[in-house]
């Protein structure tokens, strides 16, 4: 990428989350050590460890169906069909992740069995033997998990069975799995009115997830008690694809678990991986009194990357916001439980982070960490010193809007404004001292940027200076057009000067004017600096001897010695050598022998003070003393 | 000066101030020197000598057809009628009152319809003028607004949008006028005691009038003759002047207006900085000069002094003019009644036939100048028993056959003319 690029569209960056970096799990360490032949080793290794499953099948035996509400019906059988439903990955353009389901047994499942029975009516179970290549997750969709799927037919029609039922949960094992996954626990799947299908009532469904997203097995052996629910009829979905499309918001508080079990079918099998596969049925086992089960699954033991606490190992579980208001009058304190910001919800993971963020994102209040035994408490306060001023390209407050006949060609020079792009202080160690209370605050970060994204404004036409002005100063003090062209009006305006003498005042007015000479010393130079520049338009304009004049006067007043006034004289001789000038000499000499000799003629030498035939020369002095101009206007003397 | 911008009126006075015709009025700061708040305070009552005046046989009738009122209230000070929309095409006119720029169109039923409304978003924005043009690609017509806060808007009514503004104006600007044949130079007059020429397709300032011998208080209106050769100004400080478009410089920094690259160049354009109007009197008028517009050669102009003065510059047969010339020939004068607040404009058609004012007391003096001699101009007057309101402005359509009259109380009259009797 070329640097110019940069220049004009520079990558800014927005924040740096340099103290968040827990945030990332991810590391580059497999790089290090990657090679491109390895790859299908490292794939079949891979489903080969895959394969490793517990045992070569997985063995359920199902107990019973419970469902107080068909108790008029013990002894009864119900034919429990078992899948294996398939969730591959969502590819892209697809809309909804691909399903497979495989049907893998049906068996009767007694109705209400009696539990003290022991071995029941029957005394035996129902057993389903599911061989575990079933599970693997080799062929085409990467399978992001399996789901069991039963369901529960009742060979007898219930009437009964239609009765709304308010909450229906699925309970994989027991509720001591609460914390330890979101995935399978309490899923709260669409709640299904049972009116609208009361007389087909008769099938049961209920699912069971395999494998979470880390591809952990979450089915551990142990007994199960699956709340099911009633299905509409054939036309339902065997999965619900993933359970996290569906779920909803509720608030835990609000659940009566006890009532809800109580009235929900269930249906109960003991489940276990084994190395053979069982026998149909088997001899039904005495179910002990539930209790939690405290067996962690073993390979998720919680792998998650732990946010990384800075400074305070044993993570506060309380923060406490105490908000500080009205001169410290007054305070209001609220708590939570996570590292959540309050203002943005950013998830910060560790107090260190939240601190941070607090501080450089939340810049209108004031923070100050206090240690607290039940945790953290964070002060807060309205941050007096808050520079709410704005800091963005002050061209954009005058830019025209966008749109319409504007959109600029080519580029276009932008405002020299300052922005931080890298900055890299000193960063001390991060500790959560920092956040403390301080006397001084001198190691706060200081602005970086000071009064300098300013909009100026040029001072004749008050508009805003675009960028591309910047660099040249429009603002000349001196000599501007408006006063050469007052100075000369006002020169035309006298009344007792002839034309000559105000055309030789004008340019003398107007040169020591656009030099600023300001001493008595400067005007041999700005003699000499004035034939230079004018000599050539005084011989046009049949000037010589006012401007002859004009030297002696200076000399009279002082200004300038003989020498100057020879030289001055001498050079303008020369100049008069030149022969368009001499042509120009000699057809105003021409010309003014004819008016006069007209104006003789018709006014036959009338005392008029305006026949003289050459341009009358009179004292037209500027003299120049203390920066001042002045004209002293002496008689005019005829010549000729 | 015996103007005090007071609790009760703005009422030009009528005492000697013959006095200061000679000497300049202060000059100094804008801010400090400037007497007028908003011209929004209107007079009541001075209803003494009202004469019963016997209209004289109405050659030209204008009937009231219907009015409408704005919801703001304030007083509406603007309106014109867009010029550039020819026969046949709809009658469109917008007005400026408040933070708003409404834009209207006059159905053949009679009734008015609204058909757009901009309001600026700064509540404080009190909108004096408006001006039509269009834009020279599209042909489009774009609208220009200007106000207290002395930020020119452009609007493009076919998107709907305010596409661009001017900044740069020292204080209010008190009026906007579009070159008669450039569409894209505009003219505006500020309380800043100057004006400024821009080009409003290139964004950039061709020129400003003001300085040394410029207006010595706020200038409060302006016109560009139909050739666009010059323009006349007006202000506060009772005089007129005019200025040339025609030298050398202004053309061609007009040229180089359209030429001109800012991303390129290195200096930023030179705007011409004229301080020299080419012939200024304060001969005319007494007071304030509220309004001026050119009419052919000569010039009509008005102060609170209840006459709209048609005048020229020079003597009668002077064509040229000249800097320092102290002749003006005043050619007629239209008289009308209790017009003594500044602020007040007429109007004429777009064919220069008809001459409208409006009054303190809510009514509308009309004029036919199609005649020969001036002095047969007819006057005709509109009445309505609701409008008592001051009329801030008028506006003609095209052809002259709809009159809108805005007023301090927010409404908008339609006044439309009856066939000939």
């Amino acid at each position: 990428m070329n640097s110019s690029y940069k220049l004009l569209k520079p990558i800014f960056l927005q924040r740096t989350l340099y103290y968040m970096r827990g945030r990332m799990s991810r590391s580059h360490k497999n790089r290090m050590s990657f090679k491109l032949d390895c790859l299908l080793d490292k794939v079949t290794q891979k489903s080969e460890r895959q394969n490793e499953r517990p045992a070569s099948y997985l063995n359920i035996a199902f107990t019973g169906f419970h469902d107080d509400k068909l108790e008029g019906v013990c002894g009864d059988v119900a034919r429990v069909e078992t899948f294996i439903v398939k969730m591959c990955h969502k590819k892209r353009k697809e809309s909804s992740a691909p399903l497979m389901q495989v049907s893998v047994g049906t068996q009767d499942v007694n109705i209400n069995p009696s539990e003290g029975e022991g071995g029941g009516g029957c005394g035996r179970n129902a057993c389903l033997s599911i061989p575990t290549h079933n599970f693997t997750s080799s062929n085409g969709h990467q399978v992001k998990s399996y789901v069991l799927v039963f369901r529960v037919s009742l060979v007898h029609d219930q009437e009964n069975a239609g009765e709304p039922v308010v909450k229906r949960r699925r309970v994989g094992r027991s509720a001591s799995q609460d914390s330890q996954d979101s995935n399978i626990p309490l899923i709260s799947t669409n709640a299904i009115n049972g009116d609208s299908h009361g007389g087909v009532g008769s099938t049961y469904a209920g699912e069971l997830v395999m494998f979470d997203r880390h591809g952990r097995c979450l089915l551990t052996p142990g007994q199960y008690e699956l709340m099911l629910e009633l299905q509409a009829g054939e036309t339902t979905q065997l999965c619900k694809s993933s359970p996290k499309k569906n779920a909803s918001w509720e608030s835990i508080d609000t659940l009566k678990f006890d009532g809800i079990f109580n009235n929900i079918p269930v249906l109960k099998f003991t489940l276990n991986w084994n190395s053979e596969n069982s026998t149909s049925v088997i001899e039904r086992p005495r179910l002990r009194p539930l209790k939690p089960l405290d067996v962690v699954l073993a390979n998720s033991a919680s792998t998650k990357p732990k946010p990384q606490g800075v400074a305070s190992p044993e993570a506060p579980q309380l923060v406490l916001y105490q908000f500080v208001y009205n001169n410290n009058s007054r305070q209001q304190t609220e708590a939570r439980r996570d590292f959540h910001c309050p203002w943005c919800s950013l998830n910060c993971m560790a107090l260190y982070s939240l601190l941070k963020h607090l501080k450089l994102c939340h810049a209108r209040f004031t923070f100050t960490y206090v240690p607290h035994p039940k945790g953290a408490r964070i002060d807060v306060a309205l941050n007096e010193c808050y520079d709410g001023s704005y800091a963005g390209n002050p061209q954009d407050l005058v830019a025209m809007p966008a749109g319409f006949a504007f959109s600029r060609s080519g580029p276009t020079r932008r405002t020299p404004t300052t922005s931080v792009l890298v900055c890299r202080p000193k960063r001390p160690k991060p500790s959560l001292s920092e956040f403390l209370e301080q006397d001084d605050d001198f190691d706060l970060p200081r602005s970086y940027i000071l009064g300098h994204n300013r909009l100026y404004h040029h001072t004749m036409t008050c508009l805003p200076i675009q960028p591309h002005e910047l660099d040249e100063d429009s603002e000349g003090e001196h000599d501007s057009e408006w006063v050469r062209q007052k100075t000369q009006m006002m020169i035309d305006e006298f009344s007792d000067v002839n034309e000559g003498e105000k055309e030789l005042m004008k340019m003398w007015n107007l040169h020591v004017m656009k030099y600023n000479f300001v001493g008595d010393s400067q005007i041999p130079l700005a003699c000499s600096m004035f034939l230079e520049s004018h000599g050539t338009e005084l011989l046009r304009k049949s000037l010589y001897r006012n401007f002859v004049l004009h030297m002696v006067s200076l000399h009279d007043f002082g200004l300038i010695g003989t020498g100057v006034v020879y030289k001055c004289i001498l050079h303008l001789q020369n100049k008069m050598q030149d022969p368009s000038v001499q042509k120009q000499l000699a057809a105003s000499w021409e010309e003014q022998r004819r008016s006069s000799k007209k104006l003789f003629s018709s006014y036959n030498g009338s005392s008029s003070s305006f026949v003289s035939p050459v341009k009358q020369e009179s004292t037209c002095s500027s003299a120049t003393s203390n920066g001042l101009t002045e004209e002293s206007k002496s008689s005019p003397t005829k010549s000729k | 000066m015996t103007l005090p911008n007071g609790d009760s009126n703005s009422v030009a006075g009528d005492s000697g101030d013959d006095l200061d015709d000679t000497s300049s009025v202060g000059s100094g700061s804008n801010a400090d020197t400037s007497r007028s708040g908003t011209p929004t305070l209107r007079r009541k009552g001075r209803n003494k000598r009202r004469r019963k005046k016997t209209p004289a046989p109405v050659k030209m009738g204008y009937k009231f057809v219907c009015y409408l009122k704005e919801d703001h209230g304030q007083p509406i000070f603007g309106v014109q009628f867009n010029q550039h929309l020819r026969d046949g095409q709809p009658l469109v006119f917008a007005t400026a009152g408040n933070n708003r720029v409404s834009v209207y169109q006059c159905m053949d039923d009679g009734s008015i319809k609204i058909l757009q409304c901009y309001s600026d978003p700064d509540p404080e924005e009190n909108f004096y003028t408006v001006a039509w043009s269009y834009d020279t690609e599209t042909g489009r017509p774009i609208l220009a607004a200007a106000g207290s806060r002395g930020v020119i808007r452009i609007f493009s009514l076919a998107t709907m949008q305010c596409v661009k503004h001017f900044i740069g104006h020292g204080n209010a600007i008190n009026e906007l006028k579009f070159h008669p044949r450039d569409p894209n130079l505009l003219l505006s007059v500020s309380k800043d005691h100057a004006l400024r020429m821009w080009n409003i397709r290139t964004d950039i300032l061709v020129a400003t009038f003001g300085g040394v011998e410029a207006h010595r208080d706020e200038v409060l209106s302006t016109d560009i003759d139909v050739e666009g050769t010059c323009i006349v100004s007006c202000g506060m400080d009772h005089s007129l002047k005019i200025w040339k478009l025609t030298t050398d410089i202004m053309l061609s920094t007009i040229n180089q207006s359209y030429t001109f690259n800012p991303s390129r160049a290195v200096r930023p354009f030179p705007t011409v900085q004229q301080n020299f109007p080419d012939f200024s009197t304060r001969d005319i008028h007494r007071n304030y000069v509220d309004c001026v517009r050119w009419l052919g050669r000569f010039i009509l102009s008005k102060s609170c002094e209840n006459t709209i003065v048609c005048w020229k510059p020079g003597l009668l047969n002077q064509t040229e003019l000249k800097h320092n010339d102290t002749n003006v020939t005043i050619i007629h004068k239209f008289d009308y009644k209790e017009c003594e607040i500044w602020f007040m404009r007429f109007s004429l058609d777009y064919w220069q036939k008809v001459l409208a004012v409006g009054n303190q007391q809510g009514r509308t003096y009309v004029w036919d100048l199609d005649i020969s001699d001036p002095a047969q101009a007819r006057c005709s007057t509109l009445t309505h028993p609701k409008c008592v309101a001051p009329i801030r402005q008028t506006a003609f359509s095209r052809k002259g056959n709809i009159l809108i009259t805005v007023c301090d109380d927010a409404t908008i009259w339609r006044w439309d003319r009856v066939a000939q009797q």
